[in-house]
């Protein structure tokens, strides 16, 4: 089941995994992805304590600190991985499109 | 003026487009939901008229005795507060959001993540009683099968109607088991066309499509009407 989840990351699941390079409380998430990406990325709090959940259960991201209702936490070396095989994915994808459509439709 | 008002209002488990409708449309006529039960009865205060965003979210709400998923529940609200999502009521694995700003980030943005949770909702929900339905229609029809005074009764109803089925292939105690059959295969029907939908919208929401909520299953449908006809024979 976790396999299949995982296989490809959904953008939502990309960036916070990526948020969580370093420490964060989860609230921070919700304000830095939509940063990180200027906007073209929002996660909704349904769908970050979803994903938190999930990658909790599978070892993927690592809970640091609980302060009352704030937790904070960081991607482990498994969710590293994770995120570097959706990276090598991604850039596959990107060099087929180079190969077939020419480096010059990528200027912008 | 009353400040509270009841209203019967079924929705499917899946219809969370159709549950925010309805909601904002008793918003905008100043109607707040105060409880829902598992029946449709929603129980509403009166607000001043007010135009709200509503959201589904599938979770069963903590147990008070379980500590940990208490804590993990108040980071949940404290993430939803963030964003301007209250929660105004739930009901077994349905709770239900409210916000006021115009342009609230939807508290479900990712179709797999929202796909997953309901079909844990919907598993842990309604999986029981497909369970116990099947134990107890299996019961029956091994009840029907084993009773000879069944058989009289059915040959009687039917000789009421004209029928003398004596030399009938089928034994009446197996035919008095119709009913039950046809109910376990309306429900492995309904379990089935389920599985089937789920395998789909798990395709769709990889490619970034929200799900609709499942269809009636019309052969199932069918299946229970037929049992109804043949218990009443």
């Amino acid at each position: 089941m976790a396999r299949e989840r995982f296989r490809t990351l959904t953008e939502q699941m990309f960036y916070t995994l990526l948020c969580l390079r370093e420490e964060r409380w989860g609230m921070d998430i919700l304000d830095r992805v939509p940063e990180m990406t200027g906007g073209r990325v929002q996660i909704g709090s349904g769908t970050l304590y979803t994903l938190l959940e999930q990658f909790l259960a599978e070892g993927i991201i690592t809970e640091t600190q609980v302060q009352g209702r704030r937790r904070s936490y960081l991607i482990t070396e498994k969710g590293k991985a994770m995120l570097e095989a959706e990276v090598r994915r991604l850039e596959a994808q990107l060099q087929d499109y180079r190969l077939y459509f020419g480096k010059e439709d990528m200027e912008c | 003026m009353l400040n509270f008002r009841v209203s019967l209002r079924l929705f499917s488990f899946g219809n969370r487009k159709g549950i925010c409708r309805y909601l904002e449309k008793m918003a905008a006529k100043g109607w707040m939901p105060e409880s829902l039960t598992g029946d449709g009865l929603w129980l509403f205060r009166r607000i001043p008229p007010t135009a709200l965003k509503y959201a589904v979210f599938y979770a069963r709400p903590a147990k008070e005795k379980d500590g940990e998923a208490m804590a993990k529940q108040a980071e949940f609200y404290e993430l939803c507060a963030h964003d301007g999502w209250e929660l105004v009521c739930n009901n077994s694995e349905i709770q239900i959001f409210c916000n006021r700003r115009p342009d609230a980030v939807p508290l479900n943005t990712d179709p797999v993540a929202e796909l997953d949770r309901f079909h844990t909702a919907f598993l842990r929900g309604f999986a029981p009683s497909w369970i116990l339905d099947i134990c107890l229609f299996g019961l029956l029809i091994r009840r029907e099968i084993r009773s000879y005074d069944w058989n009289l009764h059915f040959q009687e109803r039917l000789a009421a109607l004209g029928i003398y089925p004596e030399e009938a292939a089928v034994p009446w105690g197996l035919a008095q088991a119709i009913p039950w059959a046809l109910l376990i295969a309306a429900l492995l029907v309904d379990i089935a066309e389920y599985f089937w939908w789920y395998r789909g919208a798990k395709k769709a929401a990889r490619e970034g499509v929200f799900f609709r909520r499942p269809g009636p299953s019309w052969i199932a449908l069918a299946l229970w009407l037929a049992s109804f006809v043949f218990l009443f024979l």
